[in-house]
């Protein structure tokens, strides 16, 4: 029932949100994106601010949204986070529709007391450079941004970069048959190459490369190409220092140094949700023993666990999840670091997975596919695109002359790139949608501290006892239990603020106190000498603050 | 101009004591202290007096805007800074540790005007290349030496951080409460108390023991409670991390590593030198000059890291290691994570992890230079106060009336004792010092065409084979270096003539050899070990005009060139 009620809900929000009348037909380019947001701030300038956060090595702008009013860096703030990984166009598609419905919801008396009571910034594109390679010339899968790199450490910089050997714009790969190939057509579907296993007949195997030459002969094709460092590799949380796209150290480009200056300067932000490649809304990050036995934390802390778990089942009231997703996590990732590293409670999700390819019902049609009895994920994939017909979503295996194989046949041909990653658009418009509600719950979810249970008496002749309590009473704890334990989140803080005359007894001016759970409380009691009127006031930047004012005479 | 004349000697004056540049051009004394400012200054004499070895850069700005100031010392003659291996020094990363910056200066100093003087000396700066930075955290520097602080603060640059938590930053820090130029010790009489003053030597406190009570309680470092949270002095100027936790090997977040600030350099100072390091891949020896307690530490820092040193690396370092226990008398020989502590993210940790840099850090002065022993007993302790020192360091105890603790006393020793050497111990600490980097500098690899053999092979084809040695003991790559590819391979290339072939010989006397299809005439070899050698081998199309050379380049062993006859 519960459950039936929040679906509702979640029916409400979409009305509320479906005023828009955002036209996108298209995954957005950099132009277009910018164009975007110059139409938001004609249209919002009350509750909306653009700026270029940076530009990267590659000379693109990233975007900064602020969305809120009046003093937005003062409120309590969420961050979403998209184009974290180049061929997510989908990610950036995300975070702008929940700024873009949002704001055109801002109408609605819920929607305005949201972003009077917080502050949403959004980073729609954080790896500009990758993300064009969808629309440029030679389309290709493409995560490293503009800094020049020696990707195989070999002493030579783009030394062997793609070669789009048949012409058709787009990169996909290459099959050579050879006796100690890897590799065989898949039974079900010869299209598709899939792993060999020693049963295999040697008469069927291929060798399988990407798309290109062996430019400097080291048996490697295009493992020097054009792009440089990862966005989503290069985060310090389980760094992988040296290998390829991670960079030297955590945090070494342009546009990951700005995003965590950004972020370290706002102490405002309770929560950060990212549209990449790592999941923990779908399935809920797990805690293990393991994660917190050695000095250096490796996994989710135990009651994070628990609020992981909690906005997890809040995303499947507002998003049609796919069965059998797990919770995954990337080694340098950015959602991974605002947890760990940035101390706040951090969500991530695709957003959106391939479906699973379903039989036709009609026999005959049925008869015409074979079971896809190992789950081979590209079959499911080509019979997936092909039912929804996408358009060259295979490049059909075609035979080109190939200077590194004299007198063999290679093929190329496969799975075009990006269809893993991002649904045809016209599926976009539900998505944004439903983030737009998950992102709106989300927000309201957060901490919230009041003072409660106030109580003065009179102890004496101008001598006054003040009793209360701080609250939690909101749906999350007042601070991550990694977040608690460093400088980068501040404390809980009461003030008692005292007229001319007055001296505090007993009780210090100052408290600060760790984290509380939601409901949780904390009782502060004061001893005052003299009359005069006394101001309590509790609060930090990430949770907002309450007040009192009492006379005492 | 006066003042200079005063104190100026000419040459017929001087009998050269050995060891040291008897007159030399820039007069330095070795026993006192200098700000950021006066090192700035020392350093652009230097330059000034000897253009061809020594330039001056600044290699950025601090939090508060000063320069970072190297010193490229080489001589220029024998070709640029860049193809020779080049040993990195710097000092005073933790800004109380301040003589790293006076030992910086005496380097430079030393080298130069030894130069021309002293064989080994100027061979060394023909084949080196020294890049000296005397102090990369200048702002707190002039901090500790001008503002209330302790021996031990500030230990970090001057970003402000809310150590406490509370919203605000830096709010409650030390203060020179009887205006005394010092932050020292406060105490008080209380009957309840757990110290009375050494009756053999009142300067000092000592604690009580057993089933007794003493007669003062020590109740802190000069300060008060300025922000009314009843905690004195916890959240201080320039107020806690340190820029020593913040480098980008193995950074771990500040719950786990205390004081690692944001991100890897996330501070300014630390940033420069990271960005002057990846501008510079000759550096091949580095060196971080910190105090105290007389120590030779390489990595690991963290327990965790300890895969980073092979077995073949630590060789190395030991070699180095041991000579330099007994070139300083008293320092010993120590790996940081288990003879002193588990700690990540190390500038010594970068070097070493992040560019494959063999990387000491000598912990400064020691006590057992008072008296050249390992007795540090008390009694000892009061002899070098009293009758070396004549109790310099000490500020007598006065009353003073403190604002939450009543009557209390305030006295003690001052902030240069203990750390920094006392001044008579300076430049020869500074000496020993130097000479273990020279010792390091120059063992940093030297690459020499040590065989060519040209045999016709007919057709018009010459096979050209050659053999290149590393003299020295640091390897062109350490095997940190190679797991992970930091610094680019050598380069080993035949010019003047068509190259067909190329390779590299597995064994010369066999002939056994990788073949190198691309670019064979610039042969890629993965490392020149330390004291070892590689045999490449060409076939070249040549005639009787061809002038062969062979070019080795390598990133951390410098750029040879070879004409073959």
């Amino acid at each position: 029932m519960f459950k039936i009620l929040l679906r509702l809900g979640g029916i409400l929000l979409a009305c509320m949100f479906t005023m828009s009348a955002w036209g996108q037909r298209q995954y957005r380019d950099g132009r277009a994106l910018e164009r975007s947001i110059q139409a938001l701030e004609q249209q919002y300038g009350d509750f909306f601010k653009a700026s270029q956060l940076t530009q990267t090595s590659g000379g693109l702008p990233i975007w900064q949204l602020t969305l809120g009013k009046g003093d937005t860096d003062s409120r309590p703030a969420l961050v979403i986070v998209g184009g974290v990984a180049g061929p997510h166009l989908l990610g950036q598609e995300l975070a702008m529709g929940v700024a873009e419905n949002l704001l055109a919801g801002s109408a609605a008396d819920s929607v305005k007391q949201f972003l009077d009571d917080i502050t949403v910034y959004v980073f729609p594109q954080m790896s500009p450079e990758a993300a064009a390679q969808y629309f440029s010339e030679i389309k290709f899968e493409r995560q490293g941004n503009g800094r020049e790199v020696d990707n195989d450490r070999d002493g030579y910089t783009n030394e062997d970069v793609h070669d789009d050997l048949d012409s058709n714009g787009i990169l996909t790969q290459m099959r050579i048959a050879a006796p100690d190939g890897k590799w065989v057509m898949h039974p079900v579907d010869s299209r598709i190459m899939r792993k060999a296993t020693p049963e295999d007949a040697m008469d069927s195997r291929y060798h399988v490369f990407p798309e290109g030459l062996d430019n400097d002969r080291d048996g490697l094709f295009n493992e020097d190409g054009v792009g440089g460092i990862h966005f989503n590799k290069n985060w310090t949380f389980n760094h992988p220092t040296f290998s390829d796209g991670a960079g030297d150290f955590g945090i070494s480009e342009i546009e990951t140094r700005a995003l965590a200056d950004f972020l370290f300067e706002r102490f405002n932000v309770f929560a950060v949700l990212t549209f990449g490649p790592s999941e923990n809304l779908v399935a809920p990050y797990v805690y293990r023993s393991a994660h917190d036995r050695q000095r250096v934390i490796s996994g989710i802390l135990s009651s994070d666990a628990d609020v992981n778990k909690m906005i997890s089942g809040l995303y499947g009231d507002f998003v049609e999840t796919p069965k059998g997703v797990a919770s995954s996590s990337q080694d340098g990732g950015f959602m991974e670091w605002a947890y760990f590293h940035y101390g706040r409670f951090s969500f991530g999700t695709p957003g959106w997975y391939v479906p699973e390819w379903q039989m036709p019902k009609d026999s005959a049609e049925a008869a015409t596919f074979k079971r896809n009895t190992d789950k081979n994920a590209d079959v499911n994939l080509l019979r997936w695109a092909e039912s929804q017909e996408v358009e060259r979503a295979f490049v059909p295996w075609d035979t080109v002359v190939h200077p590194d194989f004299p007198g063999e046949t290679v093929e190329v041909g496969g799975l075009a790139p990006f269809l893993a990653w991002n649904p045809p658009y016209a599926q976009v418009r539900s998505l944004k949608d439903q983030h737009t509600q998950f992102a709106f719950a989300l927000g309201q979810k957060r901490a919230k501290v009041a003072i409660s249970q106030f109580r003065q008496e009179q102890v004496g002749d101008q001598l006054w006892r003040i009793k209360a309590k701080v609250v939690n009473i909101g749906k999350m704890p007042t601070a991550s239990a990694i977040g608690d334990q460093f400088n980068w989140v501040k404390r809980l803080r009461v003030d008692i603020e005292l007229s001319q005359g007055q001296v505090l007894s007993t009780g210090r001016p100052v408290y600060l106190f760790s984290a509380m759970d939601s409901g949780e409380s904390q009782e502060l009691s004061w001893l005052i000498r003299g009359n005069g009127s006394t101001t309590i006031k509790v609060g930090a930047p990430h949770l907002g603050y309450d007040s009192i004012t009492i006379n005492l005479q | 101009m006066i003042p200079a004349m005063i104190f100026a000697q000419t040459p017929d004056q001087i009998f050269q004591a050995v060891g040291t540049p008897a007159n030399p051009k820039v007069t330095i004394s070795f026993n006192r202290y200098y700000t950021a400012e006066g090192l700035g200054a020392l350093a652009q004499q230097l330059a000034d007096a000897h253009p061809d070895l020594i330039t001056l850069q600044s290699i950025g700005k601090s939090y508060e805007g000063r320069d970072i100031w190297c010193l490229t010392v080489t001589d220029q003659s024998t070709g640029p800074d860049l193809e020779k291996p080049g040993f990195y020094i710097d000092g005073n990363i933790h800004s109380n540790e301040i003589q790293g910056g006076e030992f910086g200066i005496y380097t430079a100093w030393y080298l130069a005007e030894s130069f021309g003087q002293n064989t080994f000396i100027t061979d060394l700066l023909k084949e080196k290349v020294f890049y000296i930075v005397p102090t990369i955290n200048p702002d707190a520097r002039n901090a500790y030496m001008r503002d209330p602080n302790t021996a031990n603060t500030p230990r970090s640059g001057m970003i402000p951080v809310d150590d406490d938590r509370d919203g605000l930053y830096d709010e409650d820090g030390y203060e020179d409460l009887n205006g005394d130029g010092e932050v020292t010790q406060m105490r008080r009489k209380t009957p309840y108390g757990n110290y009375i003053i050494d009756p053999m030597h009142p300067n000092r406190m000592i604690r009580v023991e057993g089933d007794q009570r003493g007669t003062h309680e020590i109740i802190g470092s000069e300060g008060i409670d300025n922000d009314g949270d009843g905690r004195v002095n916890e959240d201080r100027v320039g107020g806690y991390y340190d820029p020593n936790r913040n480098w980008g090997w193995n950074w771990q977040p500040e719950y786990i590593q205390r004081g690692s600030h944001h991100y890897p350099f996330s501070i300014p100072e630390n940033r420069a030198v990271m960005e002057f390091a990846l501008a510079h891949p000759n550096i091949a020896g580095a060196q971080s000059y910190h105090n105290t307690g007389g120590m030779l530490l390489r990595g690991p820092g963290a327990k965790e890291d300890l895969s980073t040193y092979s077995r073949r690396d630590i060789q190395v370092y030991d070699q180095l290691g041991k000579l330099g226990e007994q070139l300083i008398p008293g320092y010993r020989y120590l790996t940081i994570y288990k003879d002193l502590y588990s700690v990540f993210g190390g500038e010594l940790d970068w070097f070493h992890g992040g560019r494959g840099v063999f990387t000491f850090t000598n912990e400064l002065y020691t006590s057992y230079m008072m008296f050249n022993s390992n007795d540090r007993s008390s009694e000892q302790t009061n002899l070098f106060e009293d009758r070396l020192l004549f109790n310099d360091q000490f500020l007598p105890w006065e009353e003073f009336d403190h604002p939450t603790y009543g009557k209390i006393e305030i006295g003690g020793n001052r902030k240069n004792y203990r750390r920094n050497n006392p001044g008579f111990l300076l430049e020869s600490d500074a000496h020993r010092n130097m000479a273990f980097t020279i010792y390091h500098a120059y063992q940093t690899p030297k690459l020499v065409v040590e065989q060519v053999v040209k045999k016709d092979v007919g057709g018009g084809y010459m096979e050209v084979t050659a053999t290149i040695g590393n003299q020295r003991i640091i390897p062109t790559h350490s095997d940190h270096d190679l797991k992970y590819k930091i610094s680019p391979p050598d380069f080993i290339t035949l010019q003047g003539g068509e190259v067909v072939a190329g390779m590299q010989l597995l064994n010369k006397d066999t002939g056994e050899a990788i073949e190198q299809e691309f670019q064979p005439a610039r042969l890629s070899i993965s490392n020149i070990s330390g004291l070892g050698t590689v045999d490449v081998r060409w076939l070249v199309k040549v005639d009787e005009n061809s002038s062969l050379q062979i070019l080795v380049e390598s990133a951390k062993g410098g750029k040879v060139t070879h004409e073959i006859k």
